[in-house]
């Protein structure tokens, strides 16, 4: 059999990292934001400061993360070049513009900045989704990665022309936002854009860090392709404000993709060679019962009623968004973050001279205290916000906002931290043994 | 001291940066074949998509071209047969916290 390794060919490092370095000032922000929770909070999921709170987790630092980890991974693993680097460059400056602005504007409620900042959005998506599709389209190893991250593309489209045009209405007050719209826009961005392009990036990254063989499986194709059809149907449906029973329905819709896809995580996991688990298979762990935990409060919100009658009808849908975004996203994010900028440094620093000299090798460039302290405090956090939504206390959910906060801090220090000079270079073991 | 003991004993010294393990114990080095002036090595990855693949291929060559500089030194990658963790050496095993082989 003729075979090619996978050529190293990553994009230049001021492509991908300004993007992850940057990107958990979103979680710290909204950590911060979090302090400042009142009682609007549980009243209303479009309360000003709570859009500005889920915006700048989601767009500052989910979606910064994902797009600088994407451009690592369109190259390096699937293959497809990106077509300017300038051009990824010019989108990261963009956005790194934008969001703060967007997050700025959305808690002062001041439509004109949202809109103005939106626009900036746009150019930024936009730029984002032509190198991202381009590439995709250029890609020499296709597979459910490929495939997820395709349709991954394709929801942050759809959920960022519901969100422009949503902020559009507010403006020209062209219609009403409903919470059915509302819904809608969060679950495309949440599930049909991050949700999907994380099961997809695991699919490569569980397996290749956990060491697992691989065996030929439909399953993450049916996750990816079941999810997405469910956050289809559920956007689809959801602004003609159905009843209770319809919402649960859809509600148990949406969860089997991700379901069929946590077995199948769960399936391989069992099987890997790598049984200390390291920073990202700890994560991975972690994010899974945050993932189960938001299914039971998201039928739990799409119940409504008796949940939701006491006054403080917004409190269900902030616990399934602390558990969704905060958990689950975010744990899956800081494994990968937390690997990915190691090894690029690692490759940036050392790939030259291995095989020719004594290198580090990654666990030499890590702090793996403040990696795990950074873990710990955002799934902490997370559940912390979600207890405090759900039991209506916001002493927890402030609380949970300064676990946010220090979580910022700690993952933003965690990868700074592989920029320090290595610790200390290990002797291979082989060179132990070949000197007894 | 064979040839094929002196490329295990220059290899031990490639180091999967990601699992600090050498390639050697790692099973990944499969055929080392001299004949004449001309040396070759073929050898694997953990995954065919490890982005690690043509890293530790050039880490090999360059590694064997310094420690053998008699020969004519070529590393091929291949994928037959498909690793697997069973191919880890004892002393990997116990690095990544496997059981030792039955």
């Amino acid at each position: 059999m003729t075979a090619r390794p996978v050529p190293a060919e990553s994009p230049p490092f001021s492509v991908v990292l300004p993007l992850l370095f940057l990107a958990p000032i979103g979680l710290g922000t909204a950590g911060l934001l979090l302090l400042k929770a009142d009682s609007d909070t549980l009243v209303a999921i479009n309360a000003p400061h709570t859009v500005a709170i889920v915006h700048a987790i989601a767009l500052g630092w989910a979606s910064t993360t994902i797009m600088g980890a994407s451009y690592q991974l369109l190259q390096a693993v699937l293959g497809g070049h990106l077509f300017s680097y300038w051009l990824a460059r010019l989108q990261a400056a963009v956005h790194m513009v934008a969001v703060p602005l967007f997050v700025w504007a959305a808690y002062r409620w001041d439509t004109a900045w949202m809109a103005l900042a939106g626009t900036l959005l746009a150019t930024s998506f936009l730029l984002y989704s032509i190198l991202a599709a381009t590439a995709l389209a250029r890609a020499s190893r296709r597979g459910v990665v490929h495939f997820g991250m395709a349709l991954g593309l394709l929801g942050l489209f759809v959920a960022f022309g519901f969100g422009l045009t949503w902020v559009g209405a507010l403006y020209h007050l062209w219609f009403p936002i409903t919470l059915g719209l509302l819904s809608a826009h969060a679950h495309l961005g949440l599930i049909g854009w991050l949700g999907i392009t994380i099961l997809s990036v695991s699919e490569q990254l569980v397996p290749m860090f956990s060491l697992t063989s691989q065996r030929p499986s439909r399953l993450p194709w049916i996750a990816i392709a079941l999810t997405a059809a469910a956050v289809s149907l559920f956007a689809s449906v959801l602004p003609f404000q159905p009843g209770a029973s319809v919402r649960v329905l859809l509600a148990l819709v949406l969860a089997a993709g991700p379901a069929v896809w946590a077995f199948g995580i769960v399936r391989g996991f069992r099987r890997r060679s790598r049984r200390k688990l390291d920073i990202h298979g700890r994560a991975t762990m972690a994010a899974l019962p945050c993932l189960l935990a938001a299914a039971v409060v998201g039928v739990g919100a799409a119940i409504g009623t008796p949940f939701t009658t006491d006054g403080e009808p917004a409190r269900w849908l902030l616990a399934y968004g602390a558990l969704l975004l905060g958990g689950f996203v975010g744990a899956t994010l800081v494994g990968n973050s937390l690997k990915i900028v190691p090894f690029l440094i690692w490759i940036h620093r050392y790939q030259r001279l291995a095989g020719k000299a004594p290198v580090p090798v990654i666990s030499d460039l890590v702090n793996v205290r403040l990696q795990h302290l950074a873990l710990g405090l955002v799934v902490l956090g997370s559940y912390t916000v979600a207890a405090g939504s759900l039991a209506g206390s916001l002493l927890f959910i402030r609380a949970g906002g300064a676990i946010f906060a220090a979580g910022g801090v700690s993952l933003t220090g965690a990868l700074w931290w592989s920029l320090l000079p290595a610790h200390s270079t290990r002797q291979p073991i082989g060179s132990r043994k070949a000197t007894t | 001291m064979t040839i094929a003991a002196e490329v295990a004993n220059a290899l031990h010294s490639v180091v999967d940066p990601e699992l600090g393990i050498d390639i050697v114990e790692l099973g990944l080095v499969y055929d080392i074949l001299a004949e004449g002036g001309q040396l070759r090595v073929s050898m694997t990855t953990t995954s065919d998509q490890c982005p690690m693949g043509d890293i530790m291929l050039a880490a090999a060559r360059a590694c064997l071209a310094s420690s053998l500089p008699d020969y004519d030194v070529s590393v091929a990658y291949t994928l037959v047969p498909r690793w697997s963790p069973a191919m880890i050496s004892e002393l990997g095993r116990d690095m990544l916290g496997l059981p030792p082989a039955a």
